[in-house]
């Protein structure tokens, strides 16, 4: 059945039906986006300026990004203008520059942009631990690691943001390095946090070396499983499958000897020793000592702390800046406030060779009871990133699907190409409908551009 | 493109040339105008840019002219943003789209759609003020 008015201008509403289809539909999309970034633009608006990220966003990377787009719409107008004058040659060429131009645009997005967001960490200190954190903060006046103040180009000591009467900052960002705390747990160790207080107490004095723990596990293991006593609260009951399951895996190869054992506490920096004083054995298991039970319990929150962190390579040392009023500005500004050489003196510091043999410093942050909330710069971070993944990844399906569009009417095939010899007038009108789509997508960016990288 | 491509169609029917034989005269000729439009917009582009990195809540000529219509602080920096991004999209849709020749039956839609759109861009001037002041309650 062959379709009406494809070409031919209804005599009803004066346009050929694709036409009139396609400009109802980007009606709808203008209305869609334009929603969007009025939800956008309301949201940045009510956050303190201080409070919303800026130069997050490589805004040379976007400019490049919006030329591309621009240049892309007008070669599909010149490959349009070509096809209506008959240049097949020329057409097919202004056609292939438009989605290279295209999938160029999701290269980078997809290749560049969005994998540096997920290298990247971020965390939100609790307001009373950020005396913790102070030197990577930028609140107080910058100190060296001796505690004199740091002097800036002019001589004067460096002002911190409470000495310039600007908000405290609570934000902390950096390379992710790795989040100890959230490993899977192979080892009962690894177990300890997720186990409540009063079953860590009957674990303490139970193993107290690691020839003695590899024993102690198989022995539990080849018990029959004890029946869950009655009345226990989810958190417990969980703790108490999740102990024998962590059993399991612990007497996996690498876990079954020694060695592998002692490998795995040194991930969590412990040593053998550091193990032998958190599990000691008190004289009398039946009658600890005041003193013997103060020694269990420091060793105990001693182990929490160092377990219980997250790693992330330190503040971007060559790149940002803390004592930015904006923020700091992972990537693109030099930081030259502050002494990379004195980082390792600082709290919450650890030095590190990594694999070329080079010093890194990490940044420990203790996600206990510190932070606020913390993670990749993923969409769950904060309102900035949710909403600039969830539009750009909307923008990007939208170019990925016009891309394909003129993909398919460039191939040599029945709809695309071909149709240039068989029916001049209808491969026309398809290039002039997608163009118009192409030019919606350009238009969208318009507006992404400036919202998202500049303001 | 508009109506205009079912009348210019019609006079170049491929059964009528063949598809081998184009027409005379380059293709920049025809799209010069489009080539213009699309340097006027990198040039844009390089304005916003350029534009965002100057505070114009910095300068109190600014800031008075746009205190007469409720816009403060970073707000200044956005609506220039939009206002010239909302240029930019004006001269690719009057030329790219080419709205400048289409007929009303798409301009009627498009009416509606600017109507709406528009305030839901306006909306944003509520971030500066509680329109409803009754929800305040300092007695109870």
């Amino acid at each position: 059945m062959e379709i009406p008015y494809t070409v031919k201008p209804r005599p009803d509403t004066g346009l050929a039906n694709p036409k009139l289809g396609i400009w109802l539909f980007l009606a709808s999309e203008v209305m869609l986006f334009g929603g969007l970034f009025a939800g956008y633009i309301f949201m940045r608006l009510s956050a303190e300026p201080w409070m919303w990220p800026r130069g997050w966003l490589n805004v040379p990377v976007g400019t490049f990004n919006t030329f591309i787009l621009i240049a892309s719409s007008v070669t599909i107008i010149l490959a349009w203008e070509s096809l209506k004058m008959h240049q097949y040659k020329a057409y097919k060429m202004w056609l292939t520059v438009t989605w290279i131009c295209g999938l160029a645009f999701l290269g980078v997005k997809l290749g560049y942009e969005w994998p540096d967001k997920f290298g990247h960490f971020g965390a939100y200190i609790k307001g009373d631990a950020l005396h913790k954190y102070e030197a990577f903060l930028g609140n107080e006046d910058p100190k060296d690691a001796k505690g004199n103040p740091i002097l800036n180009a002019e001589g004067k000591p460096e002002q911190g943001r409470v000495s310039r009467n600007l908000p405290e900052r609570h934000f902390i960002s950096g390379h992710l390095h790795e989040i100890a705390g959230q490993k899977p747990s192979a080892l009962a160790l690894a177990t300890v946090p997720y186990i409540p207080a009063k079953r860590l107490d009957d674990m303490i004095g139970t193993v107290w070396s690691l020839d003695d723990s590899i024993e102690e596990d198989e022995k539990q293991l080849a018990k029959p499983p004890e029946p869950l006593k009655p009345g226990l609260s989810d958190p417990e009951r969980y703790a108490a499958e999740h102990v024998r399951v962590a059993l399991k895996q612990k007497l996996a190869a690498e876990h079954a000897t020694k060695e592998g054992r002692r490998a795995h506490l040194a991930e969590f920096g412990m040593t053998e020793q550091d193990l032998a004083v958190l599990l000691k054995r008190p004289a009398d298991p039946r009658k600890p000592t005041p003193a013997e039970l103060e020694e269990q319990k420091k060793a105990r929150e001693a182990f929490l702390e160092k377990i219980n962190v997250i790693r992330v390579h330190l503040v971007d040392p060559e790149n940002a800046n803390p004592y930015d009023p904006d923020n700091d500005k992972a990537h693109f500004w030099p930081r030259d406030k502050v002494d990379v050489a004195t980082m390792k003196d600082r709290p919450h510091v650890e030095e590190e060779t990594g694999a070329d043999g080079k010093k890194e410093y990490l940044l420990v942050l203790h996600k206990s009871d510190l932070l606020d909330h913390h993670g990749a710069f993923t969409p769950k971070l904060n309102t900035y990133l949710a909403t600039y993944f969830m539009i750009t990844g909307l923008h990007g399906l939208h170019v990925l699907g016009g891309c394909i569009v003129f993909i398919y009417f460039w191939l040599p095939i029945k709809g695309g190409s071909k149709l240039y010899k068989t029916d001049h007038a209808q491969l026309c009108n398809r290039i002039e409908v997608a163009g118009l789509f192409w030019h919606l997508v350009d238009l969208i960016w318009i507006f992404v551009f400036p919202l998202f990288y500049l303001l | 493109m508009s109506e205009q491509t079912a009348t210019a169609e019609h006079k170049h029917e491929p059964e009528a040339h063949g598809a081998g034989h184009g027409h005379e005269g380059s293709v920049f000729a025809h799209a010069r105008p489009y080539l213009i439009v699309g340097v006027i917009l990198f040039g844009a582009t390089a304005l916003t840019v350029g534009l965002s990195y100057f505070d114009f809540a910095e300068y109190s000529i600014f800031r008075r002219m746009f205190a007469v219509i409720g816009v403060h602080d970073v707000g200044i920096n956005i609506l220039v943003g939009l206002m010239l991004a909302t240029c930019k999209v004006c001269l690719v849709g009057w030329w790219f789209m080419h709205l400048k020749q289409e007929k009303r039956t798409v301009w009627r839609p498009l009416f509606f759609t600017f109507f709406f759109v528009s305030g839901l861009f306006l909306l944003f001037l509520l971030a500066f003020s509680d329109p409803i002041p009754t929800t305040s309650h300092p007695i109870h």
